[in-house]
């Protein structure tokens, strides 16, 4: 706020009769924009972030902007920031559980046997997926090892030898990105998704409870390993969708309870 | 004797503070330092500035002593983890009273919240802020609406695209 001097001070000054007070009014709708950011920064994104995206058009708008996301940037003249982290493993550390994580378009990220056991949502910083590259070097076993619910969009992940994606447990979305492997692995070693999750096979109500183990791709491009998805669960690969373009193939498909 | 600084509301009651209770305010300590003793706040009605007033002079005493190393570290510490800025009070009895202060409806709140930014006092600012999402916590986004006096205006198709988009978060749709 700019300094007032004395003289602006005096020109709005009004007169005591003429003074009249709103104040008794006031409403929610008389934060600024500024203020209710604030406000939504103390709560805990699952599930009340979400549930105020829902009040209204305004809400929302504030509620899902990248104000409030975790920023993942490589340059360290930013680390002083709150919320900023020089790495995707802090910024995963740091994170409550429905955060989401924009990482900056860069090619260098590094992601080795990440663990991720909250719902979070990862997303790339760069107008393609190509900008923003995770690195899983060749002593991992995987750059990303997923317990929850998680979605990742506009991100490229390539491994040098290893899994890109581990599928433990939870619903993966995985949107826009880009999984890459080793050329011409040896079979067992590389694979760009590879989903250990088991199905109970069990009376209906008991799988509510443990929420539904999948895994679904969307215009995702999937380059190199022995196949797209290894499965050592009972997930089965499913309505398997591709569009081939001169340069890439693109590809939907789902990872879940083998339908009958 | 301790240098007053007058205040004057809206509704024109003038009201004289210690200079260290009026300085919680970093507007009011630039305008101070262009030297003048009175200033007028139009835009602030005497009710809030009142309640403003009690807040600061109550923060004067803490504030006049800087932060210890340790509560500093603290402070650091849990900010690093979020994005919100606010500092928290390390003084337990302290922060008993803050939360007695902010025992008040929603809008007296907000009329303090607005005050206290426009007059700048950023601890009083992040109190107010915490605790209307204190409110807001654990609700449904009707049960908010409510409270608040929220219009919906999402058309039924917006808001059932809405839930979908943010279904992935949730294990359970």
């Amino acid at each position: 706020m700019a300094k007032r001097t004395r003289m602006e001070l005096a020109a709005v000054t009004l007169a005591p009769a003429s003074y009249s007070p709103s104040v008794s009014s006031s409403t929610i709708h008389s934060l600024d924009d500024g203020c209710l950011t604030h406000v939504f920064s103390f709560l805990m994104p699952i599930p009340d972030r979400y549930s105020i995206a829902l009040v209204c058009h305004r809400w929302r708008y504030l509620a899902c902007h990248p104000r409030l996301w975790l920023r993942v940037e490589r340059s360290t003249k930013n680390t002083s920031e709150p919320g900023v982290f020089p790495n995707l493993q802090d910024a995963i550390s740091a994170a409550r559980p429905g955060d989401t994580i924009l990482i900056s378009p860069c090619r260098d990220h590094i992601a080795c046997n990440i663990q991720i056991k909250k719902p979070l949502c990862l997303i790339g910083g760069g107008e393609l997926p190509d900008d923003t590259v995770l690195t899983c070097s060749r002593g991992s076993e995987s750059a990303l090892e997923f317990l929850s619910t998680c979605k990742i969009t506009n991100l490229t992940i390539r491994t040098e030898l290893g899994y890109c994606l581990l599928h433990r447990s939870g619903r993966l979305t995985i949107e826009g990105c880009i999984l890459q492997c080793e050329e011409n692995p040896l079979d067992y070693l590389s694979f760009p998704i590879i989903s250990t999750a088991t199905v109970p096979n069990a009376f209906r109500q008991s799988l509510k409870e443990h929420g539904n183990d999948s895994i679904t791709v969307a215009q995702t491009r999937i380059e190199g390993g022995a196949k797209a998805v290894f499965t050592s669960g009972n997930l089965a690969l499913q309505r398997v969708r591709a569009i081939y373009t001169r340069s890439c193939i693109f590809f939907w498909f789902e990872v879940g309870e083998q339908e009958l | 004797m301790a240098k007053m600084i007058k205040l004057v509301s809206g509704d024109g009651a003038e009201f004289e503070v210690e200079e260290e209770v009026a300085f919680q305010s970093k507007i009011i300590k630039d305008i101070v330092a262009d030297a003048d003793d009175v200033i007028p706040l139009p835009t602030v009605s005497s009710k809030v500035l009142i309640q403003v007033i009690e807040y600061c002079r109550k923060h004067a005493a803490v504030n006049s002593f800087p932060l210890s190393p340790s509560s500093s570290a603290a402070a650091a510490a849990s900010s690093s983890s979020s994005i919100s800025y606010s500092k928290p009070v390390s003084d337990p009895a302290l922060r008993a009273w803050d939360n007695e202060f902010v025992k008040l409806n929603n809008s007296s709140l907000f009329d303090i919240v607005i005050a206290a930014n426009y007059l700048d006092i950023e601890e009083l600012v992040d109190l107010v802020l915490e605790t209307v999402a204190d409110r807001i916590k654990g609700k449904q986004a009707q049960e908010i609406r409510r409270q608040f006096n929220i219009e919906n205006d999402f058309t039924p198709e917006e808001e059932e695209a809405l839930r979908r988009e943010n279904s992935w978060a949730f294990q359970n749709n």
